[in-house]
């Protein structure tokens, strides 16, 4: 599936900009107990997400993909480079970043002893939107992803596919402009897996940008306008996957990865 | 300062109390239980003083004791958030460390009372007679009040050394024990009574003390234990809350 889009509407901040994120030689180095031990989990990335694109970090397991999600969130601080988010300086105007933002983060992040909905509507007051909204958005998220029913109950209760279902449903009540989807799919049985993609390709309809995280070569072919490709925390590839198919005469992002790095993504994991 | 955040921390909060059951438990009838249990076998057993049985004695000792255990509940509730990734999720959303500490402390306003509450019930239940006025009913709840705020930033304390949540269960009794030991219910000799005053709780033990049993609140040996609470509730709460913000992302 292959989409292109190239927005020039008016951002959040009022600023007239085609792209959602910007990423300049970014770097994020973790320092351990000796040298031996130092990460250099980020390593001099950059690139640009635009509006209304969903772009894909495609990597294996370690390769730094959520290291760039944190800091694009404001969990994390880079070592050095600059990030813009919306139109913001992460530095400078957090705030206003996470007013724009929304994270599923790769574990299903929610308060075991509150029922479905209680965590929906817990995430939902942290952006201050009002009962009705909540109620009506709540009420169709829950719906599309067939967690009406099971919203009364309390989280320990459910399967690990409906937490990370609701896992989803958490991030977008807010109907966030930037989405952080980190591995959103990861143990989640085919099925699901394959009904969450229908739900992530829908969202794809509204001006909303998508950054999505993952080591499924299916879900970034079948989701992404354009992907990443990122191994031992630089840049290897970036482009759509059917110019990054064609540039390195291959049949699939497998084959393209392993062109680049010579060696299978699936390997880091 | 959004009100919507602070009352959504707070109901969070009661929520968690009232729908775990080892924090309910912990806080709410496990002190209830000892004073049964000491009532029942001590209400007529004068073995520290021939004025007032040892239950008598050790009454105001088990309201402090009930705030201390508010320590390992803490504890175990905020890195429990930090395990499964609630506390990293919050720290996307807009929400700030001030309305989140409103939000929490309003709980720990609430929960002493109702610890209160249920203590003193209790004790009455079970033949406990204070002498004590209207007013002094009042200053045991705010007593109560901020030996919970300590409580809470030893909590803090605790989930920022403890590497998880199971761990922080175990750990947060370096800070109950001895208050439990030098600064609740047990009484430890004349001798060792100096080491009390360095627990954060023996300030509220020798208030509660003289409240239950006819001292007037004009006295002011009441006020200065009030003012040490007060104080020591404070600086550790907000030690607690800065050394937790740094850690919080884990």
């Amino acid at each position: 599936m292959l989409k292109s889009k190239k927005n020039e509407t008016k951002s959040p901040a009022g600023i007239t900009n085609s792209n959602s994120i910007e990423v300049k030689d970014l770097k994020k180095h973790f320092i351990g107990k000796n040298r031996f031990n130092d990460v250099k989990a980020v390593d001099g990335i950059s690139f640009n997400v635009k509006k209304g694109e969903t772009f894909g970090l495609l990597g294996p397991n370690g390769a730094g993909k959520t290291t760039i999600i944190n800091i694009l969130a404001g969990l994390l601080k880079p070592t050095e480079g600059t990030a813009k988010v919306g139109g913001y300086g992460l530095m400078k105007n957090l705030n206003e970043v996470k007013e724009l933002i929304s994270v599923c983060p790769q574990e299903a992040a929610m308060y075991p002893f509150l029922t479905g909905r209680e965590n929906i509507e817990f995430f939902a007051n942290m952006h201050l939107m009002s009962k009705e909204d909540i109620n009506e958005r709540a009420k169709k998220l829950l719906d599309l992803l067939g967690l009406f029913e099971a919203s009364r109950r309390k989280t320990k209760e459910y399967s690990g596919g409906m937490k990370r279902q609701l896992n989803l449903i958490i991030a977008l009540i807010n109907e966030p402009n930037i989405l952080f989807l980190d591995e959103p799919t990861v143990g989640m049985d085919p099925r699901v897996r394959r009904k969450t993609w229908e739900f992530i390709s829908s969202l794809d309809n509204q001006d909303r940008t998508i950054i999505l995280t993952t080591h499924y070569i299916e879900e970034a072919e079948a989701l992404c306008d354009r992907v990443a490709i990122i191994d031992f925390g630089k840049l290897v590839g970036l482009g759509s996957p059917k110019e990054l198919m064609e540039k390195h005469d291959s049949k699939n992002l497998e084959d393209v990865f392993l062109k680049i790095t010579g060696r299978k993504i699936l390997e880091g994991i | 300062m959004k009100r919507q955040r602070i009352l959504t921390i707070f109901k969070m909060e009661m929520r968690k109390l009232l729908r775990t059951p080892m924090f309910l438990f912990f806080s709410l009838f496990f002190v209830a239980m000892l004073v049964l249990i000491f009532g029942f076998a001590l209400s007529n057993v004068y073995g520290w003083g021939p004025e007032k049985s040892i239950f008598e004695q050790m009454v105001p000792g088990l309201f402090a004791y009930s705030g201390i255990l508010t320590i390992f509940t803490v504890a175990s509730s905020v890195l429990g958030d930090r395990d499964n990734g609630v506390q990293r999720r919050m720290n996307t959303t807009p929400i700030n460390s001030g309305e989140v500490m409103v939000g929490q402390l309003l709980a720990y306003t609430i929960i002493p009372i109702i610890q209160t509450v249920i203590i003193l019930i209790t004790a009455l239940l079970i033949g406990f007679r204070p002498n004590i006025s209207v007013a002094g009913i009042v200053m045991v709840f705010v007593f109560s009040i901020f030996l919970s705020f300590c409580s809470v930033g030893l909590g803090l304390i605790t989930a920022t050394i403890a590497k998880d949540a199971k761990a922080a269960g175990g750990l947060a009794f370096i800070f109950i024990v001895p208050q439990q030991l030098f600064g609740s219910f047990i009484y430890m000799g004349e001798a060792v009574k100096v080491v009390g005053y360095a627990m954060p709780s023996q300030y509220v033990t020798d208030a509660l003390y003289r409240i239950f049993y006819g001292t007037t609140l004009t006295d002011v040996n009441i006020w200065i234990d009030l003012l040490a609470i007060v104080i020591i509730s404070l600086i550790i709460y907000f030690i607690g809350l800065k050394l937790y913000d740094k850690y919080k992302n884990g």
